[in-house]
């Protein structure tokens, strides 16, 4: 390419950017007054944290147990190296963040969830984990999708369900009322001229000079509306998310990963309006076949990070009583250790409901570490008693029509 | 130039179809064929048409279309299962039995490692496929039956097996419906993602029974749990030998006396097809997912029952359906002609084939799984969702990024610069330290789609290696609003509607402004000239009207 041509595009591009960074700032200031979707007045949002391949629950929260430390010579921890939780458990060591918000009284354990009679295929049970039903994506939307649809659906707000960082779970999926999901704030947009691009939207209409509708573009026209309400959606958010991300600062200091990184971004965004209900971010590597302690040890202190700094962040800015944090996984670990000294995939495992409106301490039941499903820990709680409490409890939502008629009922967690 | 041909006329000539020929009143009906319509068969049968081959096919006609479109190609290149096999196994021979927990380990990782490489390779063979054009339409039907009888390689991680699958759906995509079926259900890929390998006397799975009944066949109300359960039980042994061939273990099936959809016997595999292809839904099953698959609209009952006696009368021959379907005036009514959402293959595969930019395989498949298609990792047992379901605020800018990438407009300077200044623009207020945003400027880096998509196209040294304005001064284009006419045309896949031309005029004349081009040197080879044609085509492909197809 000729200097000519590199020098026109930057140019091209620095004025692209300045007009982004532009509309961006001035959105701040009226930032707080966007209207409010859904019924509730106090715009209570969920923050879905998917720990992606498995995280092992008996490393997460440690049974003290001689059984344990016979089948797991060397991904146990040593009992002195945990942080105390009570008489029967500790957390793991790297925990103490997360342990500190427990000791509030701001961290619900939920131990043992999983559901009856689990399917063998692995990628069948993340289906019904993330659809809330045993047929898995045969049954349609995943279960925040559908909680969305039947709840936020008419609030004309495109960015009601957000994904960040990476490829959304199979949770947030809608066919009727699809999630925004974006890899990261600065990569969504369309790098062009943002402006003549906003044209192409519905206000291309107002180029036309006369009535273009022929009956023989019938199929194509009203394709084409609803493409323009998507680039018309597409462009708002896309302002919002850069502009909460590249305007937002804070005095909290987030570790340099990815899921902090992410987490930083619905702080960001949780701080400028109220708009977004569903956050759904991932931590991923946890699917620990070999050497599994070290591995499992570095999540555990990027997940205690990410998480202490981004709940200090929403106390900061008030956010943190109408938000709650999520963390599951699509299935527990084995509980021997394997000829690599990882684990398996395994079943049931312990989710963590976080935030100042949650009833704080342990629920449901450990599961026994004798007593083992073919190898596994066999649930105690189906985790669906959990996902009902979020959209009964906590969203005031249908929980029927989110989860089914075969849905236990809702844990008391919020 | 338009030449209306009479459907009698059309299918007298075109094949065999006494049948067709009787159901549809004569005369009446006619197949407008012109530019639109030609572009429109090209759009669904394949991947798009270039917009300079469109006179001649309106010349040759309709028929003639059709016949090269089924026109029997032939590839001399080693199946590439045989290739995958071959070096999975010498792979296999190499390691021997592993010493050690720590060797068998590392083996395992190695043998990950060349397990992505060969599917890779798969991958990309197709895509290649697809954007040389040699092949469409056995291209799109391939897709079709990929998107039927789905195997996804993050379940089985067997690229052999994944290879031969592909193959034996290529080989029948034109051909019968009743031997692909009764082929996949000896297939080692679909039978280990389905888990009919763990299916056994006493201890049934019937995770294919279910989708075989549910996905391929009948479609859901059409069956009972019933039916599924002795389905299952007639599914037992069929599995993978330790050959990876297909192999039916005797040991391990029910001989027993089964009762599925009414018909008691001994069944086996084969007798559980035969089945359910004699059951009338199993027709209009088919007929149904073909017509919305290329048509992109639901079926009406009737269209189903017409297609589907079609298939009855021809032992599910659906090179015979496509060939009727393709002649037929219905499947170029307003409804369905640029109504379609181009899926991410269309989408990317298309602008390839319209322009011929040269852009390399591995990152047209690249872009497509970034944009919701991955080949070979359907996300489901059900395929991908088609028409709206591909489209997010997300994967919309994504695709018009993906064409500025393959302009050479977007690269992974641009992302970076983009970030770089959404970070300065937060330093200027005064808040976390340099340090902080750059590491978090380089998190949000690693999670960008964009600029993985661009680092790969800078790797493989590509360059477009087509000119906007050869297009325009090919053409004869003087004026703004003739160069709109004449790139709308040549870069869409569907005629745009007169307010898109009166945005576009707009731009490029704010675009010759920008880049100190006149009107008049629009005919001219400049540099300049080519720069504000890059921007209008970029902006021209990513604009709604270019999602359709």
């Amino acid at each position: 390419m000729s200097h000519l041509v590199e020098h026109d595009r930057r140019s091209f591009l620095r004025g692209a950017a300045a007009t982004a960074a532009g509309i961006a700032l001035g959105h701040t200031a009226r930032a707080s007054h966007s209207p409010l979707p859904g019924g509730d007045a106090d715009g209570r949002v969920l923050v879905l944290l998917q720990l992606s391949g498995g995280n092992d629950g008996l490393a997460t929260i440690v049974p003290g147990s001689d059984e344990l430390r016979r089948v797991r010579p060397r991904t146990l921890h040593d009992e002195g190296d945990l942080l105390p939780l009570d008489d029967d458990r500790g957390w793991n060591p790297h925990l103490d963040r997360i342990r500190a918000e427990y000791e509030e009284g701001r961290v619900a354990i939920v131990e043992g969830c999983g559901y009856p009679d689990p399917v063998r295929s692995h990628f069948r049970s993340y289906e019904v984990w993330h659809t809330g039903r045993r047929a898995g994506r045969a049954s349609g939307d995943g279960w925040i999708g559908r909680l969305a649809a039947s709840t936020w659906s008419d609030s004309g707000s495109p960015d009601v369900v957000m994904h960040i960082g990476g490829d959304a779970p199979y949770s947030v999926h809608s066919s009727t009322f699809p999630p925004v999901t974006l890899g990261s704030p600065t990569g969504y947009r369309w790098f062009g001229d943002e402006e003549s691009y906003a044209k192409g939207g519905a206000a291309i209409a107002d180029y036309a000079t006369r009535a273009t509708r022929e009956p023989r573009h019938a199929g194509r026209d009203r394709a084409l509306d609803l493409l323009r309400a998507t680039l018309d959606d597409a462009r708002a958010s896309s302002q919002r998310v850069r502009g909460a991300s590249a305007s937002y600062r804070t005095p909290v200091e987030y570790p340099r990963t990815r899921i902090a990184a992410s987490l930083r971004d619905v702080a960001a965004l949780l701080a400028r309006d109220r708009r977004t209900r569903i956050f759904s971010v991932a931590h991923s590597s946890y699917d620990t076949h070999a050497s599994q302690r070290g591995t499992h040890d570095k999540r555990m202190r990027e997940l205690d990070g990410a998480l202490g700094s981004f709940l200090a962040d929403l106390r900061r800015t008030g956010q943190s009583k109408r938000t709650v944090v999520l963390v599951f996984s699509e299935f527990g670990r084995r509980v021997a250790e394997n000829g690599s000294g990882g684990h398996d995939h395994g079943k049931a495992g312990p989710m963590l409901l976080l935030g100042e409106a949650v009833r704080g301490g342990l629920h449901g039941a450990p599961p026994s570490l004798t007593e083992l499903d073919d190898g596994d820990l066999a649930y105690t709680t189906d985790f669906r008693s959990v996902y009902a409490a979020i959209v009964g409890g906590w969203f005031r939502a249908d929980v029927d029509l989110v989860l089914g008629p075969e849905a236990p009922p809702a844990l008391e967690l919020v | 130039m338009t030449t209306n041909v009479l459907l009698t006329t059309l299918l007298a000539a075109a094949t065999v179809l006494p049948v067709q020929v009787e159901r549809i009143p004569a005369a009446t009906v006619e197949l407008d064929w012109d530019r639109r319509a030609v572009e429109h068969l090209w759009n669904r049968a394949g991947f798009g048409v270039a917009a300079d081959e469109i006179d001649a096919w309106v010349a040759a006609g309709p028929e003639a279309l059709v016949d090269h479109l089924f026109a029997v190609r032939r590839g001399d290149r080693t199946p590439l299962s045989r290739r995958f096999e071959s070096t999975l196994n010498e792979f296999d021979a190499e390691v021997g039995s592993p010493a050690s927990r720590k060797e068998r380990f590392e083996t395992r990782r190695r043998r990950r490692l060349i397990e992505n490489d060969l599917l890779q390779d798969l991958r990309s063979a197709w895509m290649e496929s697809i954007l040389e054009g040699d092949d469409p339409l056995r291209d799109r039907m391939t897709l079709f039956w990929h998107g039927v009888f789905t195997t996804s390689f993050t379940s089985v991680r067997r690229p052999d097996a994944l290879a031969r699958q592909y193959e034996t759906l290529r080989g029948g995509a034109l051909g019968s419906y009743a031997v692909l079926l009764r082929a996949m259900l000896r297939d080692t890929a679909l039978l280990e993602y389905l888990d009919n390998d763990e299916n056994r006397r006493g201890s049934p799975n019937e995770n294919l029974a279910r989708e075989v009944m549910e996905l391929f066949a009948l479609g859901e109300g059409h069956y009972s749990e019933a039916d599924v359960r002795e389905a299952a039980r007639a599914l037992t042994g069929a599995t993978r030998g330790d050959d990876g061939a297909y192999q039916f273990d005797e040991g391990q099936h029910d001989d027993g006396v089964k009762t599925i959809l009414g018909v008691t016997g001994t069944h086996g595999p084969n007798d559980l097809a035969t089945i359910l292809l004699d059951r009338p839904e199993c027709a209009s099953f088919l007929a149904r997912s073909l017509l919305e698959y290329l048509e992109g609209v639901p079926a009406s009952p009737a269209r189903v029952d017409q297609y589907a006696e079609l298939l009855r009368e021809t032992d599910y021959d659906v090179g015979r359906f496509l060939r009727t379907l393709f002649l037929d005036p219905g499947f170029y009514r307003a409804e369905v002609v640029g109504a379609r959402v181009a899926g991410p293959i269309d989408f990317v595969a298309g602008a390839e084939r319209r322009l011929g930019l040269g852009v390399p395989p591995d990152f047209a498949a690249d872009a497509a799984a970034a944009l919701g298609q991955d080949l070979f990792r359907p996300p489901s047992v059900k395929g991908w969702d088609e028409g709206f379901a591909w489209i997010s605020t997300s994967t919309l800018m994504l695709r018009g990024n993906v064409i500025g990438a393959m302009l050479d407009l977007i690269d992974v300077e641009t992302v970076r610069g983009d970030m770089r200044g959404a970070v300065r623009s937060e330093l200027g207020l005064g808040g976390a330290s340099r340090d902080d945003m750059r590491e978090m400027s380089r998190e949000q880096f690693r999670r960008d789609a964009l600029s993985r998509l661009a680092k790969s196209l800078r790797e493989s040294d590509y360059e477009p290696s087509a000119y906007l304005g050869t297009i325009v001064r090919g053409a004869g284009a003087r004026t703004d609003e003739e160069a709109v006419r004449v790139l709308a045309d040549a870069l869409l896949a569907i005629e745009p509607p007169e307010e898109t031309i009166a945005m576009l005029i707009v731009r490029l004349a704010e675009l010759r402004d920008a880049f100190g081009v006149t009107e008049e040197q629009l005919a001219q080879n400049r540099r300049r000239t080519e720069n504000a044609l890059l921007r209008l085509g970029h902006l021209l492909l990513s604009l709604p009207e270019a999602q359709l197809h």
